[in-house]
């Protein structure tokens, strides 16, 4: 090849840059649309598939004892399993578009948005909430590091919860969760019971831990593993704290497991990182004043 | 076609595979093969990466720099991917959101620039073209291999369809923890290259 002149050299990477630069944004640009869509409605998709709203297909197992171990679903606890070996086997639960829209409409059975100002754990006003955020946009609230167990970049004042409605009545609570697994920050929601003290469900919906690994956090079998846990407090030291333990290998089964989970095998990290964002959203610094206040609230309708 | 664009084409597949002769392109063939499916987008990704920028990097081949024809290699790559991972993320978000890191990592994907520079820096569009288009196909063929021996050994299932129930679900199948994490991916592989060596013996190097 012959040697061009420096001029020629800057001209073709200039122009490289230009064509390059313009087919990148103009396919960005012109899919931006549909990209938008697809994450605003895998979000909430999200949010259903944790609410409980829609319930998976149930079958019976004749006599087949092994399927005993599956009774835990999205559902709750069933009675799964009797005296004569047949089980109950719940199917993948599949949201789809049309779920979305009726959930997320004026219906008994609904979810709603709304916003919690974390510090005081005190339901704000969504047209309050919403101004606020707009107007500071990127403020975040003081989090001392060694609090931050997350490592989330930035503690918002107002953060979202959907409450989820059955029949016009309180049925469970959604938390917005999110913090550092491995390579990235884990998005997720986390479902409670209505008395804030079991955890009803737990999904992630954008992480870019390493497929096949970390990534099994999105595998159904092991967030189906958190459905029914309560959640155990340690008052060591003051205030109680969430003590939510994900264990290397399989956890012990029986009355001292609340709050105890498999762990990820090859992804201890990112498990860990699953650990310290449930602790940090149901601890001081997150939801735990909202979460208190949820128990308050049913131990005071139960007196 | 001619004797010669089909050598082109189909010489990757067996006797100058991108992976198993030339061992190029490991670290997204460990990463994405747990599963049938990440596999063969990521396969049908990488193969129009390369054939895309094969056929580009041809056009200009002439009018390319030599002292600054690596990065311009490199920027036009770069586009592709971007474009492919906006794509994907527009039309198949839920495979998109598995393979995460990794369309953007075939950015860093040795076949491609390897092809470029070898390949179409040399020779006419067309035929870089059908390069492109075989060493995409090569290593897709090993990924796809790999992917189904991962995903029915490790989870027993293809395509996420269970083939082989598992004991965790009242079956007879326990899967073999081993195949889901990287190093299985290694072992086949290696199996792979030695049976492809023990049928190609020209592909051995001399000691």
């Amino acid at each position: 090849m012959a040697q061009r002149s420096n001029g020629y050299i800057l001209g073709f990477a200039t122009a490289v840059c230009v064509v390059c630069s313009v087919f990148v944004s103009g396919a960005a640009l012109s899919l931006k649309k549909q990209q938008v869509a697809n994450a605003e409605l895998d979000l909430k998709k999200n949010v259903v598939s944790v609410s409980g709203l829609k319930q998976p297909k149930i079958t019976v197992v004749k006599g087949n004892p092994h399927a005993y171990l599956e009774q835990k679903t999205w559902t709750g606890i069933l009675t799964g399993g009797n005296p004569s070996g047949d089980s109950l086997v719940a199917e993948p639960l599949i949201i789809t578009e049309e779920d979305v829209e009726k959930y997320f409409s004026d219906n008994p059975d609904r979810v709603e948005l709304g916003y919690v100002e974390l510090q005081t754990g005190t339901i704000t006003e969504k047209e309050v909430a919403e101004k606020y955020i707009k107007a500071n946009k990127g403020t975040c609230e003081d989090l001392a590091p060694e609090a931050n167990i997350a490592k989330i970049s930035c503690l918002p004042k107002y953060r979202q919860v959907f409450t989820v409605y059955k029949e016009n009545v309180v049925e469970r609570i959604i938390l917005s969760v999110e913090g550092k697994g491995l390579w990235s920050t884990l998005y997720g929601f986390l479902a409670l019971s209505k008395d804030g003290t079991t955890i009803n469900g737990l999904t992630f919906y954008k992480h870019g831990e390493t497929p096949g690994l970390g990534g099994e956090v999105d595998n159904p079998k092991w967030k189906k593993l958190w459905v029914g846990e309560n959640i155990p407090y340690n008052s060591n030291s003051g205030t109680p704290q969430p003590q939510i333990d994900v264990v290397k290998g399989a956890a012990p089964s029986g009355v001292t497991s609340d709050g105890k989970i498999d762990g990820l095998s090859g992804a201890t990290l990112t498990a860990n990182g699953v650990e310290y964002l449930l602790n940090f959203w149901l601890g001081d610094h997150g939801y735990g004043p909202y979460v208190k206040s949820l128990s308050e609230v049913a131990n005071n309708v139960s007196k | 076609m001619s004797q010669n664009n089909k050598e082109v084409l189909l010489d990757p597949l067996f006797n100058n595979n991108p992976i198993a002769l030339q061992v190029l392109g490991i670290c997204s063939a460990l990463a994405v093969t747990t599963k049938m499916e990440t596999a063969l987008v990521m396969s049908i990704a990488l193969t129009a990466v390369l054939t895309c920028s094969n056929l580009a990097v041809s056009f200009i081949r002439q009018y390319i720099p030599a002292s600054i024809r690596i990065i311009v290699q490199l920027t036009i790559i770069a586009s592709l991917v971007i474009v492919t991972d906006q794509i994907l993320k527009a039309f198949l978000f839920d495979i998109s959101k598995q393979l995460s890191v990794f369309v953007g990592l075939i950015i860093t994907n040795c076949i491609v620039m390897g092809r470029a520079e070898a390949f179409a820096m040399q020779n006419g569009p067309a035929k870089s073209a059908l390069d492109g288009l075989g060493n995409g196909l090569g290593y897709s063929l090993v990924l796809v291999v790999v992917a189904f021996f991962r995903e029915l050994f490790g989870s027993g299932s293809l395509f996420g369809v269970q083939l082989f129930a598992k004991v965790t679900e009242g079956g007879w199948y326990t899967p073999n923890g081993l195949m889901l994490l990287s190093p299985s991916a290694f072992f086949l592989i290696g199996l792979g290259i030695w049976a492809l060596r023990t049928w190609k013996t020209d592909q051995i190097e001399a000691e």
